[in-house]
């Protein structure tokens, strides 16, 4: 039972990592956006 | 003499890499972190090779051979997680701070240099004592291979990494380091059909390591246990390979020989990227390594020291090509080691001890000179101490590397996300960590047993954190603390900020991916075959 564990569970912890690693991936996403929007909506303004 | 002559010339490649490089380094910037240009690759490949190194290929290969192979890949399930977190929640920071040391940032971010002075006295010591593990493993390696004597080879490698790491510094140890992991990782992806081959074709070997009469239990996933074994009871061999596998999670997202690389990388998608690309890299590795040593042991059950299993391997289960490849993989991962660690010492001296200890500034001119001089100086002492000290890879390894995820472990996470430290508190965490490490060694040296939930690691965190928790109840923020703090928890934006991201978004996917590979290697290699044998 161990060793079925141990075979699930190797190559199961990089699959957890990954989805560990998207949810900070998306907050690093996610405070970048604000700001690029912000840019935009001033490069709008200056060309109206 | 033929492996002998394939070292050589890999020997003769690295130098002449440091010696051309040496003429493109122009400031301390290039010398210390490669003018901060890593690209993903690099980095991937000098975290992956000043990682492994003579401890892997030899020390933790013995250890499996002598019946652990599937419990040292349970503490690498926890191990490998120490990139993920490192880049996420320090490396990427450090990043930040744009230091060339990693104990400039803790002097930086705290703004003291007592604080940057204990971070450097706990680098040199505890890297020197990694250094001098790593090379004499190296030299063990090179004697037996070539027939010199001990002390001969100890020269031998001491000139190779001295020369080239002293000359190009970081720049020829990015270029050299990527070039040993691909030469490791070949090495040991190609030696693993070619062992099983000679140990009686797939599956075979397998079952046959498995009903091994001569070590019973070697692939259950507890390994070997008994009175008479290493480890006593089934959950002591997984809490102690959990315990360790936390710990060295800990040592790879800290340590100074791991998270400095950072420090190197172009920008912050190329710092998470490479540290994806590492623990892919690690857990296959380590996959293909030790489902070779487990097959080794139906070879011969015999080698003796064990820290040689897969030299052995190398130059009698495998053709003559690939065991040329092999031998000079084990010396490139215990070379890559050895000068990212000079190359640690040597700035620390530099930068964090001389130039603060005098209170003066180096022109990038004198920088360069003392740095040049300062490794030159320590690589003799840790030459002299390979001698006088007999080996012992992978316990001297394992102490060392593990005094920093005590001494560094609770300051370094705190110095990021923490509001209430102080750097009395940081001071009295790193000092008191350390000693913490080293009275637990003590206590087991003098022949006090320690239970194995107390390894002298965990008495150096607890220490550690209580100090911390203390010493900052003392002193008070200073607005340049909090300045520096507020200034790394800023996400730099790159010009290509959406290119990069669209890249770096995909990584996760490729961890997944990966994972499901492993999950069809280890039941093809491992379960599968296990299940034959019952």
């Amino acid at each position: 039972m161990g060793e079925l564990i141990f075979c699930f569970g190797y190559g199961g912890s990089l699959i957890v990592l990954g989805l560990i690693t998207r949810v900070f991936i998306l907050r690093m996403e996610k405070d970048v956006a604000p700001q690029q929007d912000q840019t935009d909506t001033i490069d709008e303004k200056v060309g109206i | 003499m033929v492996y002998t002559i394939g070292i050589i010339c890999s020997f003769l490649i690295y130098v002449l890499i440091g010696i051309v490089l040496s003429r493109k380094v122009k400031n301390s910037e290039e010398y210390y972190v490669s003018g901060r240009s890593g690209s993903t690759l690099m980095i991937t490949g000098m975290l992956v090779a000043s990682f492994l190194s003579t401890v892997s290929f030899m020390g933790e290969a013995g250890f499996s051979y002598e019946g652990y192979p599937i419990l040292l890949l349970i503490l690498v399930i926890f191990n490998a997680t120490g990139y993920v977190i490192g880049v996420f929640f320090f490396g990427r920071y450090l990043r930040r701070s744009q230091s060339l040391t990693v104990p400039e940032y803790f002097g930086n971010r705290f703004q003291s240099n007592k604080v940057r002075m204990a971070a450097a006295i706990t680098t040199i010591l505890g890297i020197s004592a990694y250094l001098v593990a790593v090379t004499q493993g190296a030299a063990v390696l090179l004697a037996e291979i070539s027939g010199v004597s001990y002390t001969f080879a100890l020269l031998i490698m001491w000139i190779v990494y001295t020369s080239f790491t002293t000359l190009s510094g970081a720049k020829g140890v990015m270029v050299n380091d990527t070039i040993m992991f691909f030469i490791f990782s070949l090495a040991t992806y190609l030696a693993l059909p070619f062992i099983i081959k000679s140990a009686g074709g797939f599956p075979e070997a397998i079952v046959k390591a498995a009903t091994n009469p001569e070590r019973p239990d070697l692939l259950s996933w507890h390994g070997i246990t008994g009175p008479n074994a290493y480890m006593g009871e089934p959950w002591e061999a997984l809490t102690w390979a959990i315990i360790l596998g936390l710990v060295w999670s800990a040592v790879i997202s800290i340590s100074p020989w791991q998270s400095s690389r950072y420090l190197m990388a172009k920008n912050e998608h190329v710092a998470i990227r490479s540290g994806i690309w590492a623990t892919i890299s690690i857990i296959t590795i380590y996959l293909f390594l030790h489902i070779s040593i487990a097959a080794v042991t139906t070879l011969k059950s015999d080698i003796a020291p064990t820290e040689k299993v897969f030299i052995w391997a190398a130059m009698n289960a495998t053709p003559l090509w690939l065991g040329i490849i092999i031998v000079s993989g084990i010396m490139a991962a215990a070379l890559s080691s050895c000068a990212s660690f000079l190359q640690l010492i040597g700035s620390s001296i530099t930068r964090d001890i001389m130039e603060q200890s005098r209170n003066k500034k180096y022109t990038d001119k004198q920088l360069l000179r003392a740095s040049r001089v300062s490794m030159i100086t320590v690589s003799i002492i840790i030459l002299l101490i390979g001698i006088w000290q007999p080996p012992s890879v992978m316990w001297i390894g394992y102490f060392a590397a593990t005094l920093f995820a005590a001494s560094w472990g609770p300051v370094a996470f705190a110095s990021v996300f923490s509001k209430t430290v102080t750097k009395t508190g940081a001071l009295s965490s790193i000092i008191t960590g350390f000693a913490g490490v080293i009275f637990g060694e003590l206590l087991n040296k003098y022949g006090v047993a320690l239970p194995v939930y107390l390894n002298p690691v965990i008495i150096g965190v607890v220490l550690s954190l209580i100090a911390l928790y203390i010493g900052s109840k003392y002193g008070e923020i200073s607005i340049e603390e909090r300045n520096f703090q507020a200034n790394i928890l800023k996400r730099p934006i790159e010009p290509n900020e959406r290119e990069e991201m669209a890249i770096t978004k995909r990584y996760p996917m490729y961890l997944m991916i990966s994972g499901v590979i492993i999950i069809m290697i280890t039941f093809l290699f491992y379960y599968w075959p296990l299940t034959l044998a019952m």
